[in-house]
C-alpha cells in the first residue's frame, strides 16, 4: 500500500492534570479509510478523533495530518485543514433553532469571508439550496429542508449533521459515537450509510463506537483502545473474539495494567 | 455502623450560608425601617390629603371622557388628545429603543468573551497570540466599563443632562433613553451570548469558522430568542420611561398628566394613567404572541 496517510499519531499522549486520557499511541490511517475506534466509556476514544483536527492538542507526542504536523500549523493553514475536515461531535453541534437549510451552510464557513458566511443565513441563492436539496435527498430528509433541527427526531439529526459534512466537500470525517442517540434499528441503517456515502466520496472515515456488533459489521478496521492505549489495530476479519473480550473485560481495568 | 451512617447522611449545614445571608437581609430591612422612623400612621393622611385623595380614587371609577373645565374654542377633544399623547410616548420609546438596540447589540459583542474564547486551540502567530492575551481583554475591560457607566445614571437624570445642553428637543430625550437602555441591553446581551450553550460554537470552529462567523452562527442565533424577549420587555419599559420624561416637557403622556394633576382634574389623570394601561397591555399581547412564534414555532 503506498496510500498517503491522511492521519498519523507519532506516540500521541494526552493528559488532563493527573488523568492520563491517552497514553503512547501511535497509527496511521491511510487516504480513503474506514476506521472505528473501539473500547469502552474513558479508554479515550473522544480525545483521539479531537486530536485529528486539533481540537484537543497531545500533550506529548505529534498529530500530522497529510504528513504536516497539526500543533504546528498556522492559524490561516488549520483553518483551511479544518474547512476541509468534516466533525460530528457526540452532541452533532448542529444550531437546533436555525433551520435545516441554514445548518448545512454552515458546514461552508470555514472557506468563506465573513460578509460572503452571513449571506446564506438570511438570503439563500436558489442555486445554493438546490445543492442542499440534492443532498438532504440523497439521505432521505429532503422534505425537511426549511424545519427547525429542534422539530427533527435524533435519526433526522444524525442526517443533517453528514448532510452538513456533505456541503462542506470535506475529505475526510470524523464522527464521535454517531450512533449513541440512535435506537438498534436506527443504528444500523445509520452506520450502513455513513460508510457508503464515505466510500462514494473518497473520504477518510474515522469513527469511534462503543457498539462492537455493528463496528464488526459495517467497518473494515478497528483500533481497539483501552484507557488510553491501543490494544490492537488491524483489519476487522482478524481481530480475534479474544481481543475483544480483552478490550471490554471489567476486571483489568479496576486493578490497573 | 450505625453511627456511620448517620454521619454520612448528616445534612453538610443546617443554617449554613444561605441561613446567614437572610438574617442579614432580615436584619438589613429591619434597620432601614427604624432609620427612616417608618411607621403604619404615616400611610393615613391628613384631612387635606383626605380630600384629595378621595378626588384622586373617585376619579379611577370616572376617569374623563371630555374636558373637566372650559377649554378655547377650538382645542381638540379631550380623546384625541389622549390618543394623540399615546401615540408620541410610543414613538418617543421606539426611536430611542431603536438607538439602543444597535448600541446594546454592538457593546453587547465586544462585551462578551464567547466568541473569542479559545477552545484549547491557540494559533501559533506570535502577532495574533499577543490580539488574544492582551488586546481582546483590554477591550472587554473597556467596554464592560462603559456599559457600566451608561446603565448607573438614570435616563431622568440624562435627560435633565441633555435638556441643559440641547434644550427641549426630541433628540435629547431620545438620547436620553438611548444610553441607560443601550447600557442595560448590552450587558444583558453579551452575558446571554456567554451563557448559551456553546457545542454548536464549538462544532463550528471545528470546521473551521473563525470568531465573528462563530458567533453570527453559533452563538446569536442560540440567544436570540431569550435575547428578542429581553428587548421586547425592555421596549415596554421604555414607553414607561418616555411618558415619564414629558414630567420635563416633552410631549408624551407625562406631560398632559403632569397639567391635569395640577389643575386638580383627577378624573382626567386617570383617562391618562388608562390609557398608559392600556398601552402597556397592548403591547404585551403583540410581545407575547410574537415570543411564542420564535421560541415554540
Amino acid at each position: 500500500m503506498t496510500r498517503r496517510a491522511v492521519f498519523e499519531f507519532r506516540r500521541v499522549s494526552v493528559r488532563y492534570g493527573a488523568h492520563v486520557a491517552v497514553d503512547d499511541v501511535s497509527f496511521s490511517i491511510g487516504a480513503g479509510e474506514a476506521v472505528a475506534f473501539v473500547g469502552p466509556s474513558g479508554a479515550g476514544k473522544t480525545s483521539v478523533l479531537r486530536l485529528c483536527n486539533r481540537t484537543v492538542r497531545p500533550t506529548s507526542g505529534e498529530v500530522l495530518a497529510s504528513g504536516e504536523d497539526l500543533g504546528r500549523m498556522s492559524a490561516a493553514k488549520l483553518r483551511e485543514f479544518r474547512s476541509r475536515t468534516g466533525f460530528m461531535p457526540q452532541d452533532l453541534g448542529l444550531v437546533p433553532n436555525l433551520r435545516v437549510s441554514q445548518n448545512v451552510f454552515a458546514g461552508r464557513l470555514g472557506r468563506r469571508g465573513l460578509l460572503a458566511s452571513l449571506r446564506p443565513l438570511f438570503f439563500a441563492r436558489r442555486a445554493e439550496l438546490e445543492r442542499v436539496l440534492v443532498i438532504l435527498d440523497r439521505l432521505g430528509i429532503g422534505d425537511k429542508l426549511f424545519q427547525r433541527v429542534d422539530a427533527l427526531s435524533g435519526g433526522e439529526r444524525q442526517r443533517v449533521a453528514l448532510a452538513r459534512a456533505l456541503y462542506q466537500e470535506a475529505q475526510a470525517l470524523l464522527a464521535d459515537e454517531p450512533l449513541s442517540a440512535l435506537d438498534p434499528a436506527r443504528s444500523r441503517e445509520t452506520i450502513a450509510m455513513l460508510v457508503e456515502v464515505a466510500s462514494e466520496h473518497g473520504w477518510t472515515l474515522v469513527l469511534s463506537m462503543h457498539d462492537i456488533e455493528l463496528a464488526k459489521q459495517f467497518v473494515p478496521r478497528l483500533i481497539g483502545l483501552r484507557a488510553g492505549r491501543v490494544l490492537f489495530d488491524r483489519a476487522t476479519k482478524d481481530v480475534s473474539d479474544e481481543e475483544l473480550r480483552d478490550l471490554y473485560e471489567l476486571e483489568g481495568l479496576e486493578h490497573g495494567a | 455502623m450505625a453511627r456511620e451512617a448517620a454521619a454520612r447522611m448528616r445534612v453538610p449545614s443546617r443554617l449554613g450560608r444561605r441561613g446567614w445571608l437572610l438574617a442579614f437581609v432580615l436584619f438589613a430591612a429591619a434597620l432601614a425601617w427604624l432609620q427612616l422612623g417608618l411607621s403604619v400612621r404615616d400611610a393615613v393622611p391628613g384631612d387635606s390629603g383626605r380630600g384629595v385623595l378621595s378626588l384622586f380614587v373617585g376619579g379611577a371609577f370616572a376617569p374623563a371622557l371630555t374636558y373637566e373645565s372650559d377649554v378655547p374654542e377650538g382645542t381638540a377633544p379631550l380623546l384625541v388628545k389622549v390618543a394623540l399623547a399615546v401615540v408620541r410616548t410610543v414613538v418617543f420609546a421606539a426611536a430611542g429603543m431603536s438607538l439602543s438596540l444597535v448600541v446594546g447589540l454592538l457593546l453587547g459583542f465586544l462585551g462578551a468573551t464567547s466568541w473569542w474564547a479559545d477552545d484549547g486551540e491557540c494559533t501559533c502567530n506570535a502577532w495574533w497570540r499577543k490580539v488574544r492575551c492582551y488586546a481582546m481583554p483590554a477591550i472587554y475591560g473597556g467596554v464592560r466599563v462603559v456599559i457600566a457607566l451608561m446603565r448607573s445614571v438614570h435616563e431622568l437624570l440624562w435627560a435633565v443632562l441633555f435638556l441643559a445642553a440641547f434644550g427641549l428637543n426630541s433628540f435629547s430625550a431620545v438620547v436620553a433613553i438611548a444610553i441607560p437602555y443601550g447600557g442595560t441591553l448590552a450587558k444583558v446581551f453579551s452575558e446571554m451570548l456567554d451563557e448559551c450553550p456553546r457545542d454548536s460554537a464549538r462544532s463550528l470552529r471545528a470546521i473551521g469558522a473563525d470568531s465573528v462567523q462563530v458567533f453570527a452562527w453559533g452563538l446569536l442565533p442560540r440567544a436570540m430568542p431569550d435575547m428578542s424577549a429581553y428587548a421586547f420587555y425592555r421596549f415596554e419599559c421604555a414607553i414607561r420611561s418616555s411618558a415619564v420624561l414629558g414630567f420635563f416637557g416633552y410631549p408624551t403622556i407625562g406631560y398632559y398628566l403632569k397639567l391635569s394633576a395640577e389643575n386638580l382634574h383627577y378624573r382626567e389623570v386617570w383617562t391618562y394613567l388608562y390609557a398608559l394601561c392600556a398601552l402597556v397591555l397592548l403591547f404585551e399581547l403583540w410581545s407575547s404572541q410574537l415570543r411564542r412564534r420564535i421560541v415554540i414555532r
